[in-house]
């Protein structure tokens, strides 16, 4: 008798799930669409308050492509996030993996020096970044600013520190036996990180590549100021569309290069999020 | 066999087995450690010290063409935005203010509605795996787009939420949101809207870890689901939600470029959030040694979260 | 204090040279150019082949006319310089521009060219980043002369220390609805402002139609109209000496009351407008909602021909006599504008000025100069472009020549720039105080006025 009853109670409240779940879609999706139909207004008609455009403008979507380079601006945020979230990655994997197996000098102080760094704003070290970057470039003749590695130097760096920290708590709930069979037998330091840990540790990196990747491809002051006209990204990219140094700025066009760039982003994310899920649940269980 | 494994294996067999640590056995792989030790050095230990210098500095457009020789004025910056009587002084207490107030309504609303799409999409869901996905979304616009969408959706009369305002007969038409008191919730309704993915995903990976016979022992016991809530699920889910507390507030707090899309360089007071007062003060008026001094508070004020959150999660302890 | 004193009649000797100048140029065409032939003869030897590289304002309305004009820019360079090149990058707002100018200084490398809208050519130079042109350096690209006069007055803190050679001007006239100034019954356009205010009155019916808008919510606009009526009634938003604000004298207190009555006395702009800021007020004209548009560039029309109001829209001198008042004061000046335009500096650590020199002198050349009116719609700064070219002083550009003529320059200081700002935070706080109540008092005015006037006064 109670267990019916709890299992008509239990169906009731699916019904009520999918009412909530509806609510939540139409909470993230709206403002897409809203995107969508600003997109196919008219230069001075976006914004405006017109609801429906009454006059769709599809050729927006290819006038995104020629009012700015943006085949170019998208190719390099790829490439730039693509190896800034690998790169990242396989750092913190290797430091992570310091920090959880053994004690070294001034490891707390370390451990908790990575979750300060992220209380430190960006504004703050812009200039000081880049006078270093140009003194170091005098001093070894190496060209750091206006490349791409300069830039993927820049936003590794700054996605380590939480990196390091979810792989770290990660790594430390990995079964230490494993690696020590493997040391066993035979293998030294590295190989045993990348055949025994790596495959295990493969959610946590998914997190650690997601989180590094979006912070590259969102990024706009540093690249304002790191790139080149060949390595510029997505970020000064698309801020081109709302320049107002000769015209109003033209949301439209903003908003359908936004979806269109969109997608790239949103084809890693689904192939990488059922990872992420399972990454995040053992790395900040403890946190 | 190499002679490392035979040492380990010696060790092994002996009993030497750390319990998680080999620190007993192998000199700590510092080569492992320092791709990552010396860039951040170099690219965020540096340039912050250099910072810090720069604040103790009057570094303006008239000493930026030679830094090294901009004079130096010691806590003058300090003294001009903290002390009460100084004309600087109301500007940047109302952006702590401002700050504070938005970086912890944010992080309220976030959570709140993080953790309950985490339990609805924990639970058994039709189409589960695609709602799941569509639910990070908001994530991948950038920030500056985000602010743009928002300023176009809260216009006054010409925005949607007017116009929708005004068909439900809720209020008028010509309310405005990016002036003003409302100003605040404008600002608050973007941000919460694009980064509450950030906690349902931590979230959601808590709740996963929770087996479900620890649910399904509860309600045999008769518990309503807010006790369950309550006495079961929240305490599992806090570590995961503490981190996700601490991480967000110290985020939004640094949020610079979400409230200068939205009201531009001159905002009202309600929404002239720190980081947008720095940058002003950085990079509009040229006045580089106040901005480093305003943002070299900033931080410490953001150590406050970062700090409690260290105490709560006990970090520093052993292991 | 008698330095600048003096500098500030000197500006004005040099004007009056300037239009001299001008008056003679105009007369004998011919001399100019020959001039400039002569003095090209090169007397500091040909330069080693190099490429430069320029850092531009993006022309997002027009972007392959832009595009365009820098390939026959460099067509001609590659020609006279041959085994050189440039490259150009470019920047979206003026945020980057400071941002590239403050990093670049610091580190002493950056572009060979920089491109300065007006306002910031003051920051630019006080930041020490850049060459002053000497009078060799002049000839090399064809003379001071060539110039229209008050481009030159925004290029340097005085005539001897000029740094900035201009390449495009933006002069600032009014410009009506024409159809909307027809329908309220309205044949001549006001040349005070006491017949602009009865104009607008009769073309707004209070819901959907207004005289004309107002954008107190940029950070960037208000100090632009501001200026204009504080100027008319002859006083200053800055003393002279740079060194003390005057936010909350009476002309400008007069000047801010003035325009914020627009929207809560006069009700000629929407309330709405408290949260505009200028694109919004550009959109707004073109979707004809609004009769007038004061202060308004060219960089308008390339958005008005593609709206509805294209053919509509018209461009005259805006009223010069202040509100109340039936002629201009003592003190008081006939602007239609600041000066305002792009120029481009050379970058003192470049390792090619002269190469950059040649650059610029091809920049200025009357031909180019012709392609930035013909390709991108900006009036060209070069007289000679506007002998050999009569459709520069035709229609709307009729109007726009007369405005560059009566176009004043602001005070050549950096402090200029944060000024800017902080007019805009007290414009902004009593514009939202009008939207949300209607109303302000004199009271609340003077005392924010006060307020940023000490928070600027801090930072001089």
């Amino acid at each position: 008798m109670a267990i019916a009853a709890s299992i008509r109670l239990r169906d009731f409240s699916g019904w009520w799930r999918y009412i909530v779940a509806l609510g939540y879609l139409a909470f993230v999706l709206a403002p897409f669409f809203y995107m969508a139909l600003v997109a196919l207004q008219t230069d001075s008609g976006a914004g405006n308050g017109d609801f429906l455009p009454t006059q769709p403008q599809w050729k927006n979507f290819s006038r995104i492509w020629e009012t700015v380079d943006l085949g170019l601006y998208l190719r390099n945020s790829l490439i730039v996030s693509t190896s800034t979230g690998a790169i990242a990655s396989l750092l913190a994997l290797g430091a992570a993996y310091v920090v959880a197996r053994f004690r070294f000098p001034f490891r707390n102080t370390f451990r908790i020096s990575l979750l300060a760094t992220q209380t430190v704003p960006g504004i703050l070290l812009l200039l000081p970044l880049f006078v270093i970057y140009i003194i170091i470039q005098h001093a070894i003749q190496v060209r750091i600013v206006g490349t791409y590695w300069g830039l993927v130097l820049t936003y590794m760096t700054f996605a380590l520190p939480f990196a390091i920290w979810l792989l770290s708590v990660y790594v430390k709930s990995l079964p230490v036996e494993l690696e020590e069979q493997a040391m066993v037998d035979g293998a030294n330091r590295f190989r045993v990180i990348r055949h025994v840990t790596l495959p295990l540790a493969l959610p946590g990196i998914a997190v650690t590549f997601v989180f590094s990747f979006l912070l590259a491809w969102n990024d706009i002051l540093f690249a304002s100021v790191l790139t080149s006209p060949e390595t510029k990204t997505l970020g000064p990219g698309l801020q081109y569309f709302v320049s107002e140094s000769f015209s109003i700025p033209y949301w439209n066009l903003l908003m359908a290069a936004s979806l269109v760039v969109a997608v790239p982003a949103m084809i890693l994310f689904l192939i990488v999020q059922r990872y992420i899920v399972a990454g995040l649940a053992a790395g900040s269980i403890k946190g | 066999m190499s002679i490392k494994g035979a040492a380990f294996r010696v060790a092994f067999a002996a009993g030497l087995r750390p319990w998680r640590s080999h620190r007993s056995a192998f000199p700590v792989p510092y080569w492992l450690l320092s791709p990552s030790v010396v860039p951040l050095v170099v690219i965020v230990f540096i340039p912050m010290v250099f910072a810090i210098y720069i604040s103790l500095t009057a570094l303006n457009q008239n000493t930026i063409g030679n830094w090294t020789q901009a004079p130096f004025v010691g806590l003058k910056h300090y003294l001009d935005g903290l002390d009460p009587r100084g004309p600087l002084a109301p500007s940047f207490y109302t952006s702590i203010k401002a700050s504070v107030i938005f970086s912890v309504a944010t992080t309220l609303f976030i959570h709140t509605i993080g953790v309950g799409a985490a339990l609805l999409l924990n639970g058994n869901l039709r189409g589960r795996t695609f709602i799941r996905a569509v639910m990070l979304l908001p994530y991948i616009i950038p920030t500056f787009v985000n602010g743009i969408l928002w300023r176009l959706v809260f216009m006054t009369d010409t925005g949607i939420a007017d116009q929708i305002q005004a068909a439900l007969h809720l209020g008028p038409r010509d309310t405005f949101w990016l002036i003003g008191p409302r100003s605040l919730w404008a600002l608050i309704l973007a941000d919460v809207w694009a980064s509450w993915p950030f906690i349902y995903l931590m979230a959601l990976a808590a709740l996963q870890t929770i087996p479900a016979d620890v649910y399904d022992a509860a309600r045999i016991d008769g518990a309503t689901p807010i006790r369950i809530f309550r006495r079961i699920t929240l305490p599992l889910i806090a570590p995961t939600l503490g981190l996700g507390i601490a991480l967000s507030t110290i985020n939004h707090f640094n949020n610079f470029a979400l409230p200068y899309v939205m009201f531009g360089p001159t905002p009202p007071d309600e929404v002239n959030v720190l980081p947008l007062n720095i940058y002003v003060n950085s990079f509009i008026t040229f006045n580089l040694g106040l901005g480093a001094a305003m943002s070299v508070v900033a931080l410490v004020i953001m150590l406050t979260p970062a700090v409690l959150y260290l105490r709560a999660a006990r970090v520093g302890d052993a292991d | 204090m008698a330095r600048l004193l003096e500098n500030s009649v000197t500006r004005r000797r040099f004007l009056q040279v300037a239009g001299m100048g001008a008056a003679a140029s105009v007369a004998v065409p011919g001399f100019l150019e020959a001039c400039a032939q002569s003095a090209n003869a090169p007397s500091t030897g040909s330069p080693k082949p190099a490429t430069l590289s320029l850092y531009v304002a993006k022309d997002t309305a027009r972007p392959q006319a832009q595009a365009q004009l820098f390939d026959m820019i460099k067509a001609q360079f590659e020609k006279e310089n041959p085994g050189s090149s440039f490259t150009y990058d470019t920047y979206a707002s003026a945020g980057e521009e400071t941002t590239k100018l403050e990093t670049a200084s610091a580190a002493q490398e950056g572009p060979d060219i920089f491109e300065f809208g007006s306002t910031l050519v003051p920051t630019a130079y006080a930041t020490g980043s850049f060459e002053v042109f000497t009078n060799d350096m002049w000839n090399h690209i064809g003379g001071k002369s060539i110039f229209f006069p008050p481009q030159l007055t925004m290029s340097g803190p005085s005539p001897d220390k000029l740094i900035a050679v201009p390449v495009s001007g933006n002069p600032w006239a009014m410009v009506h609805n024409k159809a909307m100034l027809q329908a309220a019954g309205i044949s001549k356009v006001p040349t005070t402002w006491n017949d602009f205010i009865d104009a607008a009155k009769a073309m707004t019916n209070g819901t959907d139609r207004w005289g004309t808008a107002m954008a107190p919510a940029d950070g960037f606009d208000p100090w632009h109209k501001i200026w204009l009526f504080a100027t008319q009634m002859g006083g200053q938003l800055m003393d002279s000496t740079g060194k003390k604000g005057l936010l909350d004298s009476n002309e400008s207190v007069e000047a801010c009351a003035f325009w914020l009555d627009w929207m809560a006395k006069h009700k000629i702009a929407a309330r709405q407008d408290a949260a505009f800021k200028g694109a919004d007020e550009v959109r707004a004209f073109a979707t004809g909602k609004i009769g007038f548009s004061v202060m308004a560039g060219p960089g308008g029309i390339g958005t008005w021909d593609n709206s509805p109001v294209a053919g509509q829209y018209e461009y005259t001198l805006g009223p010069t006599i202040p509100y109340g008042m039936s002629s201009l004061p003592s003190g008081g000046k006939p602007a239609q504008g600041f000066v305002s335009g792009q120029y481009y500096t050379l970058f003192k650590y470049s390792k090619n000025q002269e190469l950059a020199l040649n650059l610029l002198k091809v920049v200025v050349s009357p031909e180019i100069q012709y392609q930035y009116f013909n390709l991108r719609k900006q009036q060209p700064v070069v007289l000679d472009t506007f002998k050999k070219y009569p459709e520069l002083k035709q229609g709307n550009w009729a109007a726009l020549y007369d405005a560059a003529l009566k176009a004043y320059p602001t005070p050549f200081f950096a402090a200029w720039g944060p000024l800017e700002v902080e007019l805009g935070k007290a414009i902004n706080k009593i514009a939202s105080q009008i939207g949300i109540s209607g109303s302000y008092t004199m009271t609340d005015l003077k005392s924010a006025l006060t307020q940023v006037n000490q928070e600027l006064q801090a930072t001089l």
